[in-house]
């Protein structure tokens, strides 16, 4: 088992690195760059300003952020160990005084607008506020999404999971950035009046104590969670509901009955750790958003999140936080694999990886 | 005399009494789920079991034979009729009124032994915790005691006692069937139903296997509902046997009678399709023709009469009665009236 484990890490590098290269040869297709989008060149801007033109000011921006260079060297740069900008090491043509740089170094870069933020601790910022929306999210979606597919499976048939079935797929059904609005629409000030529907404190949030802070920040996440969840959660009860009703038709569900146990341990033991299995799985899917948070929602309850960093740093063709950004949900999505590979041999005698 | 005074003999008294035994399976379509029929499983089901006997069930595949195993142990809820079970001479139990929770307790007298060794062990339990979890619900045996008792059954069914710590995955197809073998006998049952019990096992192990259900009912005075379609086995270890055609039982006997005298045109044609170890005896097969019936609308007359060689008028005009051929062996078929 350790030896897999060591096997699939050491697999990952060449796997995140072909992931970085198609995500940076993909951004720098696209049209415009930081320069232009920061110089607002194409706009119909001034061409000139203080005396230097724009065209100058661009060419100097693009210098110093090693911009143009060419892809290869570029790429380099941001994997590491080397620092090819100006003042980077010496074999790339740089002054040598801060040879080292990139990923292997630990290093980011910062962001390219505001030069004198680490991309780093934005990001751990930034995570912050994502993990806590989303963990509750998926911590609340499982919660409820279990019990309620085991519930509709057991009652397979009947008018009530009938019923169930038509309201998941209608919330599975719900755009979420309509959700979004809705609730707003619903719950903020032009409806009920009853939450706060922006950002995740309040103005004055400053001068609270500890617990009108902790009920403060309670009230903003209400309507983010709620967006949050209520897709992934019919998806989930759907899938719960259909590993059970596979499990259930199983013949040692029968050997269970004839050995006179009772309904409630067939249910709960039985079937319900055998179709538990099913739904590990997709827990790699949930890790990367979890960590990646949700682009959407971010922007439509104005949260300063993950998503929001991602989606911020591809509107200013911020190659930095793109890369960044897209680097870490890379990242995640392979540990999630990973882990719930682990996790089918940990609660699967039947799979073992030696 | 009153059957209740303790002289009074009681080993006339059958251990297992099923009665016009019903199980209608509704067919649905549409939206709104509409009931459109039914398919009749078992339709209409009698039969005795004495203590210490074996009755084997025997048909082509779909009459009905699982299901009556399963509808007798409430496995599936019966839709009419009448299974009891009469654990003494004069105390004796109506299982389909029983609520859930004393059909849970009636549950250690009555097992079953289920046909495919691979699907009927929970994948994700140790053999030990499949063959005593029983054990312990039960609480038949003090808790400490349970380990031991474990290694027992699967000592006597012929599986090393050390693999109870081990997962069915582990064990091969006949080893499976021994260990749910031994899960049926961790009760200490008076009754088991062994729904085709050595179908899925090679020639081979099949006879071992058969010889342990021998062995096991010698030793505990067990009575069997074997359920079969290879008639060589049902001979080699049956005291009577049952012929079902489409949910019906249409012939039944002790085993000699069945097999040197079959009265219903369809056990005929079945103990006509054993193949037989010497090549020169001369084979005088009854070829059936035709499929069988659909059981949703069953022939109005005698469900065989479409593929009876010998069929008649009356035949498709009415379901004919059983007759007595001698005590213990009737059939039912319009020619023998």
């Amino acid at each position: 088992m350790l030896s897999y484990i060591l096997r699939r890490v050491l697999l990952m590098i060449p796997t995140m690195l072909g992931i970085t290269l198609v995500v940076f040869c993909l951004i720098r297709m696209a049209p415009g760059d930081p320069a232009t989008v920061m110089m607002g060149v194409g706009s119909g801007g001034a061409m000139t300003e203080g005396g230097t033109s724009v065209q100058d000011r661009v060419d100097a921006f693009r210098h110093k952020h090693a911009l143009d260079r060419n892809l290869l060297v570029q790429y380099l740069g941001f994997v590491g160990p080397f620092n090819v900008k100006p003042d980077g090491h010496e074999w790339f043509g740089g002054s040598g005084k801060d040879p080292w740089g990139g990923l292997l170094a630990g290093d980011l870069g910062n962001e390219l607008q505001r030069s004198n933020v680490p991309i780093l601790e934005e990001l751990g910022r930034r995570l912050g506020v994502t993990l806590l929306i989303s963990l509750i999210s998926v911590i609340i979606t499982y919660l409820l999404s279990i019990p309620l597919g085991v519930f509709s499976a057991v009652r397979q048939g009947t008018r009530t999971d009938a019923a169930v079935t038509v309201v998941l797929f209608l919330l599975f059904s719900i755009p979420t950035f309509w959700a979004g609005l809705m609730l707003i629409l619903a719950f903020g000030k032009s409806g009920l009046g009853w939450l706060p529907v922006l950002g995740l404190e309040s103005k004055d949030a400053a001068d609270f104590g500890f617990w009108q802070a902790l009920w403060d920040r309670g009230l903003h996440l209400i309507l983010p969670v709620a967006t949050y969840t209520y897709g992934s959660f019919a998806y989930l009860s759907r899938q719960m509901r259909a590993g059970m009703m596979d499990v259930i038709r199983q013949d040692y569900i029968r050997t269970a009955r004839a050995k006179g146990l009772s309904e409630k341990v067939v249910v709960l033991k039985h079937a319900l750790r055998n179709s538990l299995i099913p739904v590990i799985t997709l827990f790699a899917s949930v890790l990367p958003i979890l960590i990646g948070g949700s682009v959407v929602v971010e922007y439509v309850f104005d949260i300063p999140g993950m998503g929001r960093y991602a989606y911020d740093g591809l509107v200013q063709r911020d190659y930095n936080i793109i890369m960044a950004t897209t680097t870490f949900s890379a990242f995640a999505t392979l540990l999630g694999i990973l882990m719930s590979d682990i996790a089918y041999a940990l609660v699967d005698p039947r799979i073992s990886y030696d | 005399m009153t059957n209740t005074s303790p002289a009074a003999p009681v080993a006339e008294r059958p251990l297992i009494e099923v009665e016009d035994l019903r199980k209608y399976f509704p067919i649905k379509k549409g939206v709104f789920s509409r009931h459109v029929g039914d398919v009749k499983a078992l339709d209409g089901v009698s039969f005795t079991i004495q203590p210490n006997e074996t009755l084997s069930l025997v048909g082509e595949s779909g009459c009905g034979k699982t299901t009556c195993g399963r509808t007798l142990l409430r496995l599936i809820e019966p839709t009419g009729g009448r299974a009891r079970y009469n654990p003494s001479g004069n105390e004796s139990i109506d299982l389909g009124a029983l609520d859930r929770g004393d059909m849970r307790r009636v549950r250690r007298d009555l097992q079953i032994i289920f046909q495919d060794p691979y699907s009927s062990l929970n994948p994700r339990m140790t053999v030990g915790n499949i063959v005593g979890e029983a054990l312990r619900v039960h609480g038949v045996c003090a808790k400490s005691e349970v380990d031991d008792r474990v290694a027992d059954l699967l000592e006597r069914v012929g599986v090393l006692p050390e693999g109870r710590n081990r997962f069915p995955h582990e064990f091969s197809g006949g080893q499976r069937q021994r260990i749910g073998i031994a899960r049926a006998l961790a009760l200490s049952p008076r009754f088991i139903v062994c729904d085709e019990a050595v179908s899925a096992l090679d020639v081979s192990i099949q006879a071992q296997v058969i010889n342990l259900l021998k062995d096991l009912q010698r030793e505990y005075r067990l009575s069997y509902l074997f359920i079969a379609h290879d008639l060589s086995v049902v001979r080699y270890l049956s005291d009577r046997i049952a012929v079902m055609y489409l949910g019906r039982i249409v012939e039944i006997g002790r085993t000699r009678e069945i097999f040197e005298h079959p009265a219903h045109p369809y056990t005929q044609a079945l103990l006509s399709a054993v193949p037989h170890a010497d090549p020169d005896r001369k084979k005088q097969r009854v070829l059936l023709t035709g499929d069988v019936p659909s059981p949703v609308n069953p022939p109005k007359g005698c469900h065989f009469a479409p593929r009876c060689p010998v069929a008649e008028k009356r035949c498709f005009e009415s379901y004919p009665q059983h007759t007595t051929m001698s005590d213990t062996h009737t059939a039912a078929c319009h020619l023998l009236q």
